[in-house]
């Protein structure tokens, strides 16, 4: 997530604590969410701790009562911001009775307020179905920052009966702002089959792409593929590539592709921004800043032969440690056929290359010497191919 | 306004100090401002508490109310 974002939503979170209005916090905008995030915790912990007694008290008086009269109290007497700062303090069962006689309504009014590292237990015992109808009330009113709080919380049963009751927009929206990301791959496996193809039709139809290529970043490299295959079968890559450079995401896409089938990487190779050298440009940037040559590489093998010379132009501004990082990832992926044929087609670029090839291990010239061989590209190596040889 | 009073104030109100760098992110007066934030929301949740303990003891039924009220007064 860009951090202006995550900052925006843990802005959102805070003014919910404080009762402010969000807009009043504006001059947070400039804080780190890290920060926002610790300011949270520790304002959340004092707004308990300073009214811990009487509250204590009235988790006490909980255990005289009826569940109903309780949830009488809770809805008419407490309001939801002290029935939600009460709920952690209870026993958790007469929490789950108490709530079994409120309606779904006010139980998101408590879900808003309430602190979930406080109530876990409680969270946890929540029928699923009830979870379910809460999450339809936030999803109502399009409380997707609240949500997002609690996916780290909720059972498999609970986080099936609540994706059930979010549209895919709202899916996308919750993953982005949702606490505990780690998780995020887990609970995408609990769509149903089909689901995915709709979420990433609702990124496209509601320009939510950045949501979705987040989602990316955070599912493992199986899911990855998955989704891309999807992207593809959709016809969705050249939205989706459209957005990644326009919001600088190539980060995202990059490591995707060794998760690709060839067919998808052909189509990503083949579209018309693969072709655009400002593109190509922030592509070979973001391999290099993040170390993607590995991963990067299988896709230039596919690209147009026009593409294919732009990179190889491209290439030439790298110093000696990007070349010299280039060479040692592909002896150590034996992508010697990719890098070869590129070199093959700039003349500046095998002159470039000369100091990082005279500095290889012999054993590794003479694996590239090989390879060049089996391709019939080592006479079009220019001054690398006698260092080579 | 000093630098040190706006992160004092948002010290004594959370009681403990604020992270360091949203300390280094904000000038003094959005420091008070923030601090002045948590006091309120600190005093309004209180003013609600003092009102819910007494509106509860009235939707409990007669022959709960001494108990309840033992605890809750």
């Amino acid at each position: 997530m860009s951090t202006q974002l995550e900052t925006r939503a843990e802005i959102v979170k805070l003014a919910r604590l404080l009762g402010t209005p969000a807009d009043q916090l504006g001059y947070l905008e400039r804080a780190a969410p890290e920060d926002l995030r610790a300011l949270r915790e520790q304002a959340t912990d004092r707004l308990f701790e300073g009214d811990q007694a009487r509250l204590h008290k009235l988790a006490l008086a909980s255990r005289i009562l009826p569940a109903t009269i309780g949830a009488t109290i809770a809805r008419w007497a407490l309001g939801a911001l002290l029935s939600a700062r009460v709920t952690g303090l209870l026993v958790p069962s007469k929490a789950v009775d108490i709530a079994a006689h409120l309606p779904a309504s006010f139980l998101a009014d408590i879900a808003v307020e309430l602190d979930p590292r406080r109530a876990r237990e409680v969270i946890e015992r929540m029928p699923a179905w009830q979870v379910g109808e809460v999450a339809a009330e936030l999803q109502r009113r399009n409380e997707h920052v609240a949500m997002g709080r609690f996916v780290g919380y909720l059972g498999d049963e609970a986080l099936v009966a609540s994706m059930e009751q979010i549209d895919d927009a709202g899916l996308l929206r919750i993953a982005f702002v949702m606490e505990g990301k780690d998780r995020l791959d887990h609970v995408v496996s609990l769509l149903p089959e089909g689901r995915l193809a709709g979420v990433m039709h609702a990124a496209d139809r509601g320009g939510l792409w950045p949501e979705a290529l987040d989602l990316l970043d955070h599912m493992s490299g199986e899911r990855q593929g998955d989704l891309a295959e999807i992207a593809t079968a959709e016809g969705l890559l050249p939205n989706l590539t459209e957005v990644a450079h326009a919001e600088g995401l190539w980060d995202t896409i990059l490591p995707v592709i060794p998760h690709m089938t060839e067919a998808s990487r052909l189509s990503l190779a083949r579209l018309p921004i693969v072709e655009n050298r400002d593109a190509l440009a922030a592509i070979l940037d973001t391999a290099s800043k993040h170390d993607l040559w590995a991963a990067l590489l299988p896709l230039v093998d596919h690209l147009p032969a026009g593409s294919r010379d732009t990179v190889a132009s491209l290439a030439t501004d790298f110093d000696h440690t990007v070349l010299a990082r280039i060479v040692t990832v592909v002896g150590e992926n034996d992508m010697w056929s990719s890098l070869l044929r590129l070199v093959a087609l700039n003349a500046n670029l095998q002159q470039r290359l000369v100091p990082v090839v005279t500095a290889m291990p012999s054993a590794a010239r003479a694996r590239a010497a090989s390879r060049a061989r089996e391709l019939g590209v080592l006479s079009q190596l220019g001054p690398l191919g006698p260092l080579l040889s | 306004m000093d630098f040190n009073l706006g992160a004092s104030a948002l010290a004594s109100e959370l009681g403990t100090d604020p992270p360091s760098g949203l300390v280094q992110s904000l000038n003094p007066e959005q420091l008070q401002t923030l601090a002045d934030s948590l006091g309120t929301a600190k005093r309004r949740q209180s003013q609600a508490l003092d009102r819910a303990i007494t509106d509860a003891l009235a939707h409990v039924p007669f022959v709960f109310r001494g108990a309840v009220a033992l605890v809750l007064l």
